[in-house]
């Protein structure tokens, strides 16, 4: 059994921290990546009443989303002037257009008039200015009502007051996003530590290759903690395997970010004996080169005496995408190129901004329904150097039922992707059935989960 | 009835022919002609954006696929009609308009 008296929060598993193995990598990481932030933060359970209860979803709409900064879109889905998405959250709907100045505005996607919402739930397109469909009310892509039909009928509006209501919309790093609070901190200040990180992460421009919408029968919360924490992945993914572990690490910035970071083509810590490095070299290969352009099945690389299977396949990434894509990634370093990188930003936008794993993820409560939500999963890759980047590509949408393998796109991926979420209609299920009240944690490779909880519960405390 | 005409892939463009306003879209190496009224708002849909094979409506936003007339968003409901279009070479097309 573990050591009940060691201070709780402090055991670790076994081996090689993730410090550790890429402190030995040969292109060195950035301090970004040797930082680690974690702290205790109690071990009492979580009330299953967070997923399941309207009251608490409500509470939620209430206080907790009109407060936050959310990822609304990419500058890649509104690259020219007139280019709009909208963007939905439980019942609110929020229209995201490019004005004439290239600035993007966020306005209550609604007519001033009969209050019609102006662009579908989920929409993106073009427009020259933005007409209500319903009697022509048109407003200039700044909001201002340019154009009031029959205007005689209604001498009791005043125009210059009847813009389209604006909403905070701010952008870091090509990422749109909005905020319903006048009051809110500027978007940097909320994103804490993610702006300085980033700076020392590879800076190449990117561009959406893939967006799929999945339907997935959870709680938001829940569906998300699904992708928090690595310790599913002996099970989930790996058959109960203990040779799959992870070496590991997870930190908490602040009130809204988190991260976690784990090794690709490392021995597992508690690997007994362990293995060589072109035994790794082979794993890396057969479960990894799909990310490498050009890569072939029997072309697995030899790892030379005194050389890591990783710096070895990293090089290689970089060569291969330096070529690729016009752009030299030399420099970047091992654990940036090919490492699980995850940082999660309150209340629901993941980033993984490696060269090989650049994802990123958001989650949304499906309407107000506590037990559903929407999975949105991003892929992106360098824009190719010499032109700009390709704009953003419609949606692929997902049903409850569907599975990820149906879009040939998301690659070795999706099988990954489909485990993931293949447990939570069993969990959800599980909330109602349980004969507990809460969710028991880990302490620390659960931290973030525990965290999440925590600066939502801030959130609908008013605090 | 010919009509000289230039696209690059990805571009388009309104042309009056037998009085009939018509959209002409190249994607790839096909030319495809539409109506060029939107069968919801009657606005022009040459003044869209055409984001892969659907053309947006600039008013409202409605969006067909120009390479089947299809309606492929709302608020529009109705499909646009489609007409054959023949690539002559030299730049030179001709559409069946009757």
């Amino acid at each position: 059994m573990a050591n009940k008296q060691a201070s709780p929060g402090s055991a670790r598993m076994p081996g090689p921290s993730y410090r550790e193995l890429i402190t030995r990598d040969n292109t060195p990481p950035p301090g970004a990546l040797l930082t680690e932030q974690y702290t205790f933060a109690g071990d009492n359970d979580i009330a299953f009443a967070n997923y399941t209860s309207q009251d608490y979803a409500e509470l939620e709409f209430a206080r907790m989303w009109p407060k936050v900064w959310q990822w609304a879109c990419h500058e890649t889905h509104l690259p020219e002037t007139g280019d709009y998405c909208v963007y939905d959250i439980g019942n609110a709907s929020v229209l995201l257009v490019r004005n004439s100045a290239g600035a993007v505005n966020a306005f209550v996607n609604a007519c001033m008039h009969r209050a019609t919402q102006l662009k579908a739930s989920g929409s993106c397109g073009f427009v020259n200015a933005i007409t209500c469909p319903f009697h022509g009310w048109t407003y200039d892509l700044d909001g201002n009502l340019a154009e009031l039909p029959h205007d005689w009928d209604f001498p009791h509006v005043d125009q210059a007051g009847s813009g389209l209501r604006r909403i905070r919309c701010e952008i870091w790093n090509g990422f749109v996003f909005v905020n319903f609070d006048p009051q809110a901190v500027p978007l940097e200040d909320y994103l804490e530590v993610l702006p300085d990180h980033f700076e020392q992460l590879p800076q190449h421009p990117r561009e959406i290759t893939l967006h799929i919408e999945k339907h997935l029968p959870a709680n938001w919360k829940a569906s998300q903690e699904a992708f928090l924490e690595l310790y599913h992945v002996r099970e989930t993914h790996a058959g109960g395997h203990p040779e799959t572990d992870l070496a590991a690490q997870y930190d908490v910035f602040g009130k809204h970010v988190s991260r976690f970071m784990h090794t690709i083509g490392a021995p597992c810590p508690m690997a007994n004996p362990v293995p060589s490095e072109q035994v790794l070299m082979k794993r890396l290969w057969r479960e990894e080169k799909n990310w490498i352009p050009g890569a072939e099945e029997d072309d697995v690389p030899t790892v030379p005496e005194n050389e890591t299977a990783r710096d070895v396949y990293s090089a290689l990434l970089k060569r291969r995408f330096s070529e690729t894509y016009g752009h030299d990634f030399s420099n970047v370093s091992t654990a940036a190129a090919i490492d699980s990188i995850q940082y999660f930003v309150f209340p629901n936008f993941f980033l993984f901004p490696g060269l090989s794993l650049n994802i990123a993820y958001r989650f949304r409560p499906k309407l107000n329904n506590p037990d559903q939500c929407l999975f949105d999963l991003f892929y992106f890759q360098p824009t190719p150097a010499g032109r700009s980047p390709n704009q953003a590509p419609e949606p692929i949408r997902l049903g409850l039922d569907d599975s990820f393998t149906q879009v040939p796109e998301v690659g070795h991926m999706a099988r990954i992707f489909d485990e993931d979420t293949g447990n939570l209609r069993a969990q959800t299920n599980g909330f109602k059935i349980s004969a507990k009240t809460g969710a028991t944690l880990g302490n620390y490779q659960e931290i973030r989960i525990r965290h999440l909880h925590q600066t939502n519960t801030r959130y609908l405390s008013n605090e | 009835m010919r009509v000289k005409l230039k696209l690059e892939p990805g571009e388009h463009t309104g042309v009056t022919l037998d009085g009939k306003d018509i959209l002409v879209v190249r994607i790839g190496e096909t030319y495809h002609a539409l109506d060029n009224k939107c069968s919801h708002g009657k606005a022009r849909l040459s003044e869209g954006r055409l984001r892969g094979t659907n053309i947006i409506c600039p008013r409202h936003g409605g969006s067909f696929d120009v390479t089947t007339g299809k309606c492929t968003g709302r608020p529009a409901l109705l499909d646009q009609n489609t007409y054959p279009v023949k690539d002559e070479g030299d730049g030179v097309i001709s559409l069946e308009t009757a």
